[in-house]
């Protein structure tokens, strides 16, 4: 396994450190802090694999925020929270700052297609990121809203026997 | 007689109910709550107190609410809310409070002290809002590629845009305060590697670019717009590509004064 490598650690430690430090940006309350810390190392371990075996950065983004999404929504059932402190700084280490900063360096040095490229990157990358974010917490909250029915509609049934 | 003393003499059980459950809301809009989070609170507040009607509407600068309680007394209260930051902290403790009104109702003297107790509390020491900054633009850096040196220099910068961030001046509002954090960033940057210094002023830019990139707005407006929200969502969208031209515009001024990139 080559992708097991020094630049690698560093990489999801800085990530970790990363969104600790933007946890503490958005004043999350200190019991939240490493549960938002973990969930950004597991959503970045997931981005770089699929990265690395040459998936599309839209899926990547969209798979790896799927499981911040998920995650934020049953930790904050466990800690009576709202979901968004355990979301933010999971979804961090994917946001594109990089592409966004190198499509304005492009277009300031005249290269106008390697700006589009960082910029279209940077778009694909933010649509994967909100896509995989909403759509996990919709179908989370669906499922949650069926199962609730589901025992209402038992429960009643029980009582009128 | 009280009452009077209280400054409520006026207000009748409707407007009462409405201005406490707004606000609850005004404070979670405030402090970064989602516009759905912000529209429900109320509703079920005011429902939980016996309301019979309630209407909310929602922007990111707005609220307005009507209520209408079951004695036929009827409420309608705006509140424009002109600063909006994160603090996730005072969020969750709202909601704490606003799940407790529901299932208990208790009375209104306690949920106003209750709120007063929320605003003025603050969950992090100095230190603690300093390292922030600093540990967030100086993993970055290193993040995507920078050295020692350059994580120092980015730290430095981090701190400076915190303190921009703080000034109290009200003329200075987000759009100004992103252009000068960004200009200051890079120029510092490209000074220092045209002065000689052994850093990159790219990994050190993005760096401190990451505090400013409006990567979370951006996400919050998409959900706004994917969740039905289409007025807040524009709008949000239309502020975080606003503050992403603000950036890339300090970014091209300070180039510009120091003559050409690195």
């Amino acid at each position: 396994m080559t992708f097991f490598t020094l630049s690698f650690f560093v990489k999801v430690i800085t990530a970790a450190i990363a969104s600790l430090g933007f946890a503490m940006m958005f004043k999350i309350d200190r019991r939240h802090l490493a549960y938002g810390v973990f969930s950004a190392a597991v959503t970045f371990i997931i981005y770089y694999i699929i990265e690395f075996f040459g998936g599309p950065l839209f899926v990547a983004a969209f798979i790896s925020t799927a499981f911040a999404a998920l995650f934020s929504e049953v930790m904050a059932r466990l800690k009576r929270a709202p979901a968004i402190v355990f979301l933010l700084p999971g979804v961090i280490p994917t946001v594109p700052g990089g592409n966004l900063y190198y499509a304005m360096r492009y277009l300031l040095l005249s290269d106008v297609s390697l700006a589009l490229k960082n910029f279209t990157t940077a778009l694909e990358v933010g649509l994967g990121i909100a896509g995989g974010t909403v759509a996990t917490s919709i179908i989370f909250g669906m499922t949650l809203d069926a199962v609730r029915s589901f025992r209402k509609k038992k429960s009643c049934r029980e009582q009128k026997k | 007689m009280d009452e009077i003393k209280q400054g409520r003499h006026s207000e009748d059980p409707a407007d009462l109910l409405l201005r406490l459950a707004l606000d609850i809301g005004e404070g979670m809009l405030r402090n970064g709550g989602e516009i759905s989070r912000v529209e429900d609170t109320i509703e079920r507040i005011c429902y939980a107190y016996g309301a019979a009607h309630v209407e909310v509407f929602t922007i990111i600068s707005v609220i307005h609410a009507a209520i209408r309680l079951k004695d036929g007394s009827y409420s309608s209260q705006m509140r424009r809310v002109k600063s909006t930051g994160m603090n996730l902290g005072k969020l969750e403790r709202l909601n704490d409070l606003s799940r407790r009104i529901c299932r208990d109702t208790p009375d209104y003297t306690e949920i106003d002290s209750q709120i007063k107790k929320i605003k003025k509390g603050s969950a992090y020491p100095l230190w603690a809002e300093l390292l922030a900054p600093s540990l967030a633009v100086g993993a970055f850096t290193a993040f995507f590629g920078g050295g020692i040196l350059d994580v120092l220099i980015a730290v430095a910068l981090g701190l400076m845009i915190w303190f921009i961030d703080n000034l109290p001046s009200p003329r200075l509002n987000a759009m100004a305060k992103t252009v000068v954090s960004s200009f200051i960033a890079s120029f510092i940057a490209t000074a220092a590697v045209m002065l000689g210094a052994n850093v990159t002023s790219d990994y050190i830019i993005i760096g401190v670019i990451m505090l400013l990139v409006p990567g979370v707005s951006f996400g919050t407006a998409l959900k706004d717009l994917l969740c039905g929200d289409i007025l807040a969502g524009t709008m949000r969208t239309m502020q975080s590509c606003l503050a992403a031209l603000m950036i890339a515009f300090g970014y091209m001024l300070a180039i510009t004064v120091l003559g050409g990139a690195v």
